[in-house]
């Protein structure tokens, strides 16, 4: 949770903008804008009024504006951050970078392509799985669940899917086949939810090279959530509930060590 | 709120929270924002306590802390009726169709009518979990049934002649970034949270003079992720829906629901129990209404 303290004011920013257009092949450089600071200011609102004052032609991807879509994640001072929920005076500097997030293929200027991200988070089957389809279809009851219960994931499902853990961690910047920390703390998510019943298949799933075992714990993804997520926490667990399944099989080592960059 | 909704207080529904507001700030009890000069009220959760504040009130909390830097534990929030969400919308069933073969609409850009004139809280979880169900699964099973497309071709190169010809080949002189926050205060000043006939006809001619601007051009001439052609081309919807909001306020002399005027303040059902339905035309929106259809619940004024 953030501080209390109300953030001390500064009058201006130098905001500097990475801009590239892969598809026009352009070289990358840096544009600077002046932009006047307002109480409360955030980058997504700094970077808004370059765009509207300054140069329409800033790509840049948002909408909510208080960070629950996800869309505007990227470097802010070298951070993966959400320019909506970044206030410029918490940065206390004068002058801000913003670049796109690392391990995300280049769309353009500040937007990156999630296509990728998107399919891994699918690969954990991110629903709730139960054993009788019958009645998940078509329930003649509730899936009741107590507050104790809720507790054992509550925290989990503030995802937003910004993709900030995965352009932060380490791991996924040497090998872009890991799963990574998001899709990998959405796997526990349900998991960890008493009305699904299905950890085993996805717990096989991610019992690999390139599942919960690539984590180096280095617990970046972590650090940079915005929403008070604990992926690492999250692997963790995984990973003792894997090694505490009745007859497990080891996982597979590395079959393709050539794979690995870096 | 006691003076407004003497039983519901605080949890008064959005319209008539929104009207004691405006009227405590018209009557002089409110405040003024010192860096933005915006008029406000003073809402005090610290009634609640520390344990429900942060239990029940969380998001609350987190917002009010990371934007403003006030715990609303400790200090009251400081806060202003806006534009927070649109009851009207393209017309469906309740399977999500619209009178329009073949398209689909669900979520805000919808209007099934579960809403009437107020906005209920929890509403849109049924917009986007039951209806937009309806609409995908509808859509979807069009498409399949429908290999080939029978779009009006000329109709085809109509529009792109206006997208491409028109505006991102357009040439201006204006800002639309401008032009789109002069829509913005010209909506909050003429059709805010009280109106009459006569603001309303006079915010109608400022629009339409604005409208006449010099806005319809691309500065960014790229073809990859290009918000600002995305920006121009909603200015030009904006434009569009904010007069269908004054032309049919207008011609609703009565006041129901969000729709509050002062000059018309009571509801009456005899002439308006009614939805407005507008069509596009070249001299602006077309009004026509449709009766409501009335099932197990009986349509009543709202009293606390």
């Amino acid at each position: 949770m953030a501080q209390t303290q109300i953030p001390r004011k500064i009058p201006a920013v130098t905001l500097r903008v990475l801009r590239k257009n892969p598809a026009e092949q352009s070289k990358r450089r840096f544009d600077s804008f002046q932009v006047p600071v307002e109480p409360g200011m955030t980058v997504l609102s700094a970077l808004l009024y370059a765009k509207e004052q300054f140069d329409h032609s800033i790509a840049i991807r948002y909408s909510c504006r208080m960070a629950c879509c996800g869309s505007c994640g990227m470097k802010i001072n070298g951070l993966p951050q959400l320019a909506c929920y970044t206030p410029i005076a918490e940065l206390g500097k004068t002058t801000v970078t913003v670049e796109p997030l690392d391990h995300y293929p280049l769309v353009r200027d500040l937007v990156t392509d999630f296509e990728g991200f998107f399919a891994k988070h699918d690969s954990i089957k991110p629903y709730t799985i139960r054993r009788n389809q019958t009645e998940q279809e078509t329930a003649t009851s509730e899936f009741a669940q107590s507050s104790r219960e809720l507790e054992d994931y509550l925290q989990f499902s503030y995802c937003i899917k910004c993709g900030l853990c995965n352009a932060a961690c380490p791991t996924f910047a040497a090998d872009a086949d890991f799963i990574g920390p998001q899709a990998l703390g959405q796997a526990y998510r349900y998991v960890a939810d008493s009305r699904d019943e299905g950890a085993r298949e996805r717990l096989s799933l991610l019992d690999s090279s390139q599942g919960i075992w690539r984590c180096h714990f280095a617990g970046a993804c972590s650090f940079v959530c915005p929403k008070g997520v604990d992926p690492a926490l999250a692997i963790q667990r995984l990973r003792r509930m894997v090694v505490s399944q009745p007859k497990r099989k080891s996982a597979p080592l590395l079959t393709r060590p050539n794979d690995m960059k870096a | 709120m006691k003076r407004y909704a003497p039983e519901k207080l605080d949890l008064a529904s959005r319209d008539v929270t929104s009207r004691a507001m405006i009227t405590e700030i018209q009557e002089g009890r409110g405040l003024k924002d010192e860096a933005s000069g915006m008029d406000h009220l003073l809402l005090d959760l610290r009634h609640l306590g520390a344990e429900e504040i942060k239990e029940r009130l969380s998001a609350i909390r987190e917002i009010s802390i990371k934007f403003k830097g006030i715990d609303p534990i400790d200090e009251p929030l400081p806060v202003r009726p806006v534009c927070h969400y649109t009851m009207g919308g393209i017309r469906t069933d309740l399977r999500a169709e619209t009178p329009i073969k073949g398209l689909w609409s669900a979520g805000e850009a919808a209007c099934v009518s579960i809403n009437g004139s107020n906005r209920l809280g929890a509403n849109p979880t049924a917009e986007c979990l039951v209806f937009g169900a309806q609409a995908g699964a509808g859509a979807a099973a069009h498409a399949m049934s429908q290999p080939g497309n029978d779009l009006d071709q000329q109709a085809v190169a109509v529009e792109e002649k206006r997208l491409f010809d028109d505006i991102f080949h357009g040439k201006g002189t204006e800002n639309p970034y401008e032009v789109h926050n002069q829509v913005q205060t010209l909506m909050d000043t003429f059709a805010y949270v009280y109106r009459n006939g006569n603001c309303l006809k006079e915010g109608l001619a400022a629009l339409r003079e604005l409208h006449k601007k010099a806005y319809r051009h691309v500065n960014d001439q790229s073809k990859e992720y290009n918000t600002n052609f995305v920006n121009v081309l909603e200015l030009e919807s904006m434009f569009e829906i904010a007069e269908i909001v004054l032309v049919g306020g207008l011609a609703r002399a009565e006041s129901r629901g969000a729709h509050a005027r002062t000059d018309d303040p009571k509801r009456n059902d005899q002439e308006w129990l009614k939805h407005t339905l507008t069509y596009r035309t070249t001299d602006g929106p077309r009004l026509e209404y449709v009766p409501v259809t009335i099932t197990s619940y009986q349509s009543a004024e709202r009293h606390y």
